[in-house]
Parts: structure tokens; C-alpha cells; sequence
């Protein structure tokens, strides 16, 4: 799933590998946009998420990505984010998603 | 005699007034800012940027209007002289054409010349008089003034002028110059 | 009830510091910003870097702010046509956009009853609690926009809504934010 300004690629069913900018009009949007990811943890299965080029990510994508942390809590699917230390919006937002639910992973490199 | 001119197209330039329109934009920048950044480049780029999505290409939009804000923008910043230092910039996109507008204000000179300029492109036309204009740009040293009559020849571009004393500063003038290009040229380049 | 002019968080508690240069001043209509919404990124990426601010972290981050609370009027103006006017001042040590939009009696209880919200509870619990129920609601409008940023950055936020002659838009809704430099500064 491409787009001028953001890139969606699965590397395997349980990774994703996202780059670009994210600032989209609604949670649901990028729900459309997480469907697979979604599919994927609801099954129970383990999902990776490689957010390292995200430059941005608005406050509706912080929103859909608590429904998948949320999603993988309720299905108790392993879920890991990997982001990038020197990135402003995840050093400040991404970490402190962990309070959702503690099993989540989460590697600043 | 101060100076007082309207001259061609111009732009109700209130966005209230301009409900529908395709597109409006209304940009104040103070001038310091600008003097201080590489940057009236930086200006441009974000309209251009900002307006390039009602166009099929636009990518290539984004440089045309790039290149014709810039124009006008710097010009604008050469000549102004308001203590406030603020430019004004407005965009509009309505009927299939793009109006873009500054306002400044500027000294009696700069006021005289472009009432010339304009009172020149009635009587001429615009190959004639830009080359004239490159001509003297060659034999003298300054400022060129050859952004709005490449504007005017190279996109086929409609101008308006208006020029008015301020009432409280009768020596300074508030100088309006708009731009009406057709989309169909922008689209053809 | 709205009373004619409503004050919450930073307004009328502004230092008068004059700013460093002339506030810079954009007019924008919705219907621009809904028909393409990455003109908010665009608009708040151009703002960002405007204010010279030296080190791209601290861009980022400002950027960021003024993406939220440009998304957030754009979603509360009820007509499309009238527009959304956003000033960024540059002052010592913040940086502090606001940005102003016309809205309906709905969309400004709405707004004046976050900003009660938000000024009075502590803001950790808030932004789990809100990012719990949005998460789960499936609800389109995560409202989480505004907490986010006071949860996340140095930033503290004010709201000031105030009546209108016009019966369709009678709110004027101004949001701003004001952004601390020496804390986005690595």
C-alpha cells in the first residue's frame, strides 16, 4: 500500500515495515490501512512493526495504533515496535503506549 | 500630484468574499522574516506546495507556481518599505484561472515606475517590452526589473495595479499587483 | 451555556513579552484543508521551519503540535467557507501558534466541555483513559489530539471561544499553544 507520502510494505505476514508520513483525517482510515496487521494479531499470531521511517504520525494514528495494541492485548498476540530514538513523535509517544499493556515491546534504536 | 492607479484585473482579497472559489489562500509575512531566510523561496514553495493538489500534475504545478510566487514575492519584499514590514500575499483558483496578489507598501519611485510599467504594457506588447527591459537590465546596474514582465510574457499572465497614497503617510503608497493566469497555460507547459 | 467570552488554560495569563518579529498570519479555508488533508502536515512543516529554530528535532516536534491543533479546527469548523486564520509568534523562549475557526453552538459546548476536562484532571490518567475509549468505541473523532500534546510536549494549551454576530457560526473557537524552546532542545 503506497502513497506519495507513506509506504506500507509486509515483509512476511507477521512484519511490517511502514515509512513516510502519516497524517491521515481519521482513526478509521488507518484502520482501513491496518487491516492485515489487525487480522493477523487478532489470531493470536505475533506482529512486528517497523516504524523507523515514520517521520510523522498524527494523533489519529496514535489512536489506531492503541486499537491494535489493544486488539493484541485482548489476543495476547506478541506484539513489537521498532522505532528510531532520534524521531521527536516516537521517543515521546510511542514509549509510553507500554502503559496499555506491558507485554508490548518497543526498540528505539 | 501623488499617484493614484487602477490599472487591469484585480481580487476582492477579503477570503470571506470568495466562497466559491475552488481555492483561497491569504498569506501575511513579515518581512524581517523573510529578509532573514534564504527564503522568500521558502514561502513560495509552501503555496505552491499548497495549491499543487487541484492540478493533475502536481509535481509540475508546484514548480510553475513556485516560480511565479517567488517572482512576485521578491519583488514585493525589494520595494517595500512599511515600518510593519508586512507583505501580504493572497491565492486564489476560481473559474479555471489563478489570481495571485501582494500588497506592499513602497516609496513614491518605485510607485511611479510601476505606474509607467503598466501605462508601457497597454501600448505594447509583452515580447516587445520585456526585451526592451533586458536590454536596459544589460547597459545598467540594479535591480533588473524583469520579474513581472517575464511573468507576464512567459505565461501569457494578466496584470493588475492598484496604487494609492496612504492617508496617513501621503508619501508612501500601498501598492496592489495582481496576477491572472490561466489554468490551461499551466497545464500546457 | 457558553457565555459571551470564555477563557480556559493560557489565555489571559500571557506574560506580555513582545515577540521577537511580527507575528506571521495564514487564512485558510476548511474545504481546502478537508479536500486534501495533508495541507495541514504542509501548513504546519512550512510554520515549523519558518521560525529558524536550529535543531530539526525541535522542528519536528513543533510541527507536530501545530499539525494537532490545525486537524483539530479543521475538524470543529462548521462551514466550510469561513476560514481558519492560524498566527505563529516567535518570542524568547516559545513559540506560540494560534489558530482560530467558526463554529456551531455543538462544536464549541464541545470544545469549551475538553478544555473544562482537561484543565481540571490530571492529564496521564486522561490520555489512557481517552486512548482506552477511543481505541475501543471504534468512534472516528479520537479526541485525543489535544491531550496528546500536552501529554507528550512542553507545551500548555489555552481556548478562549467568544460569540459572533452570525446565527449560523455563532462561536469563534481560538486555540493556542504555547511551545517552550529550552525543553524541545536536546
Amino acid at each position: 500500500m503506497d502513497n506519495d507520502d507513506y509506504k506500507i510494505h509486509f515483509d512476511s505476514p507477521n512484519k511490517v515495515i511502514i515509512s513516510g508520513v502519516l497524517r491521515l483525517q481519521s482513526p478509521n482510515i488507518y484502520d482501513d490501512l491496518f487491516a492485515p496487521i489487525r487480522d493477523t494479531i487478532s489470531q493470536g499470531q505475533s506482529m512486528t512493526m517497523d516504524i523507523q521511517n515514520v517521520s510523522f504520525l498524527n494523533s489519529s494514528g496514535i489512536t489506531a495504533l492503541a486499537r491494535l495494541i489493544i486488539v493484541a492485548r485482548t489476543h495476547d498476540a506478541p506484539f513489537f515496535i521498532i522505532g528510531k530514538e532520534e524521531i521527536p513523535w516516537q521517543k515521546k509517544s510511542i514509549v509510553s503506549l507500554k502503559r496499555l499493556w506491558p507485554k508490548l515491546e518497543i526498540t528505539l534504536t | 500630484m501623488p499617484i493614484q492607479t487602477r490599472y487591469g484585473i484585480s481580487l476582492d482579497t477579503d477570503i470571506q468574499k470568495t466562497w466559491g472559489a475552488d481555492f483561497s489562500i491569504d498569506f501575511v509575512v513579515p518581512l524581517e522574516l523573510v529578509s532573514q531566510w534564504r527564503r522568500c523561496g521558502l514561502v513560495s514553495d509552501f503555496l505552491a506546495n499548497y495549491h499543487s493538489f487541484c492540478f493533475n500534475d502536481p509535481k509540475k504545478a508546484l514548480s510553475i507556481l513556485s516560480t511565479i510566487i517567488n517572482e512576485l514575492l521578491e519583488n514585493a519584499v525589494k520595494f517595500s518599505i512599511d515600518k510593519n514590514k508586512l507583505v501580504t500575499l493572497s491565492l486564489r483558483h476560481s473559474n479555471h484561472t489563478i489570481y495571485i496578489e501582494t500588497i506592499n507598501i513602497a516609496h513614491q519611485e518605485n510607485a511611479s515606475k510601476l505606474n509607467e510599467f503598466a501605462f508601457k504594457l497597454d501600448q505594447n506588447d509583452a515580447d516587445t517590452l520585456f526585451f526592451e527591459q533586458l536590454e536596459t537590465a544589460a547597459t545598467t546596474s540594479g535591480l533588473s526589473g524583469l520579474g513581472l514582465h517575464s511573468i507576464i510574457k512567459d505565461y501569457d499572465a494578466q496584470l493588475g495595479l492598484l496604487i494609492y497614497p496612504k492617508i496617513d503617510e501621503p508619501q508612501c503608497y500601498e501598492v496592489t499587483i495582481t496576477i491572472a493566469i490561466d489554468l490551461s497555460t499551466i497545464n500546457a507547459l | 451555556m457558553i457565555q459571551s467570552d470564555t477563557i480556559h488554560g493560557i489565555y489571559g495569563t500571557e506574560a506580555a513579552a513582545p515577540p521577537k518579529s511580527q507575528p506571521m498570519h495564514l487564512s485558510m479555508l476548511p474545504c481546502d484543508l478537508k479536500r486534501h488533508w495533508g495541507r495541514c502536515g504542509i501548513t504546519a512543516n512550512f510554520l515549523a521551519t519558518s521560525t529558524e529554530i536550529p535543531s530539526p528535532a525541535a522542528a519536528s516536534i513543533i510541527s507536530t503540535v501545530i499539525n494537532e491543533i490545525l486537524e483539530n479546527s479543521v475538524k470543529y469548523s462548521a462551514i466550510d467557507t469561513k476560514p481558519i486564520d492560524v498566527e505563529l509568534s516567535i518570542r524568547n523562549n516559545t513559540v506560540e501558534c494560534e489558530v482560530k475557526n467558526w463554529a456551531r453552538l455543538e462544536d464549541a459546548t464541545i470544545i469549551d466541555s475538553y478544555f473544562k476536562i482537561i484543565h481540571d484532571k490530571d492529564i496521564e490518567d486522561l490520555y489512557f483513559l481517552q486512548l482506552e475509549k477511543t481505541a475501543t468505541d471504534s468512534n472516528n473523532a479520537s479526541q485525543i489530539g489535544l491531550l496528546g500534546v500536552m501529554h507528550d510536549y512542553p507545551v500548555t494549551l489555552g481556548c478562549r471561544i467568544q460569540t459572533t454576530a452570525d446565527p449560523i457560526t455563532p462561536f469563534q473557537i481560538s486555540v493556542k499553544a504555547k511551545i517552550y524552546l529550552n525543553e524541545v532542545t536536546p
